[in-house]
């Protein structure tokens, strides 16, 4: 072949990698966040400051680790660094599902200001995300969020009474609980009663 | 060497520099798409597809790359800006002031990131301003500081403390805007970014 025909293929493959890398960065970024917060939580191993039982409670929950739980962060600050441009307006608990053997049931319960949850398929697209205008109100007055995350495929055998069935468009992908921070006097109150009690597990 | 074992290599050679070249030209072909994609409003930036399926491939490569999991516009709208209103890009060794009325939003904050988009240590522990954490006076309307002086952002609670030195961005996070801001990204009034003095 003569230098024109490489210099041809050359510049018809460039744009062909081009794309194949762009396609392919959001699940290879995703595929390394997930492995890093299936083990260390959204951001890291980090300690909160503050209750020394609140930053017990937090390292005993963070120890368990894995697919399938959920795992809080203390708030965001300069130190986290395991994903981009957190608010540190929120407190997030992160959950890395894998769908591919049993559903999975997801619960919050939440306080009268924001909060959320939401889910991101393993191309990083936000698949669903309710928040506490769209919560059940129970007949304590107290707000939550309960739902089935199922793989789309198989049936669900017993759903439990009210929760909201979704189907994920892939079988790995993280769920995201976010709790807003309305003051800074409200952080350590927020992770006991709230933070600390979301649920990510097999049904 | 036989002529076609020479063909296979110069071949192989050719699509391997195709490769490279194709994968390092990503982060340029990402950020002139993204920048030509995306809506302007002022100094500010965002994309009305953030977080969503909708999102084209290459626009979600490069939220993975620069606000993995962001939320849908429903949920927040993100507001990002890396230079002031005259255009230039933000730094550190300059003092910015940010003002404008408060945006339409049940909740707002404002965020400064360092050019890694992680958030900028700094002495006063302070990484965000909202609604609440402003003095009571300027609740109504955003009207802040950015500033590297430690001293300065400490007593202040007006103050949002931004990287020393080097570029860095601010973002305005809407949380459940109403749903008429999403139809008017461009048009909405957003606080302008002036720069003050720098060092």
């Amino acid at each position: 072949m003569s230098w024109r025909g490489h210099l041809l293929l050359f510049l018809m493959l460039v744009p062909v990698f081009n794309t194949l890398a762009v396609l392919a960065l959001p699940q290879v970024i995703n595929r390394i966040v997930m492995q890093r917060m299936a083990s260390q939580g959204l951001d890291g191993t980090r300690q909160s400051a503050g209750d020394p039982a609140v930053r017990a409670r937090q390292a005993q929950i963070l120890e368990r680790g894995g697919v399938n739980v959920a795992l809080p962060s203390p708030r965001p600050d300069a130190s986290a660094r395991t994903v981009v441009r957190l608010s540190p307006d929120l407190l997030y608990t992160a959950c890395v599902f894998d769908l591919r053997e049993r559903p999975l049931r997801v619960t919050a319960p939440g306080p009268d200001s924001y909060f959320s949850i939401s889910g991101f398929a393993a191309d990083t697209s936000n698949f669903f995300a309710f928040n506490d205008r769209t919560a059940d109100i129970g007949a304590d007055g107290r707000r939550s969020l309960d739902l089935v995350l199922t793989d789309g495929v198989r049936p669900v055998d017993t759903v439990p009474s009210g929760a909201r069935v979704i189907a994920a468009p892939s079988a790995r992908g993280v769920i995201l609980f976010r709790l807003l921070i309305p003051d800074d006097d409200a952080v350590e109150a927020l992770q006991r009663e709230f933070q600390f009690r979301q649920r990510c597990e097999p049904l | 060497m036989t002529s076609r074992l020479r063909t296979a290599l110069s071949l192989t050679a050719t699509v391997l520099a195709a490769a490279v070249v194709g994968v390092l030209l990503l982060r340029p072909v990402l950020t002139a798409l993204m920048e030509r994609n995306s809506v302007h409003n002022g100094p500010w930036r965002t994309s009305a597809t953030t977080g969503s399926a909708d999102g084209n491939p290459w626009e979600r490569a490069a939220v993975a790359v620069g606000g993995l999991y962001a939320m849908r516009r429903d949920e927040a709208i993100y507001f990002t800006a890396f230079t002031d209103s005259d255009g230039a890009l933000l730094r550190g060794e300059c003092r910015y002031r940010i003002e404008g009325p408060t945006p339409p939003a049940r909740w707002w904050s404002l965020t400064a990131y360092g050019e890694d988009h992680y958030l900028v240590p700094n002495a006063a522990n302070r990484y965000a301003v909202n609604g609440r954490s402003l003095p009571s006076a300027s609740r109504d309307r955003i009207e802040l500081v950015l500033t590297a002086d430690a001293a300065d952002a400490a007593q202040h609670a007006d103050r949002l403390p931004v990287p020393a030195q080097g570029p860095f961005s601010v973002t305005l996070r809407l949380y459940n805007p109403p749903p008429e801001l999403a139809a008017s990204l461009a048009q909405v009034t957003l606080p302008t970014i002036h720069r003050e003095a720098c060092a």
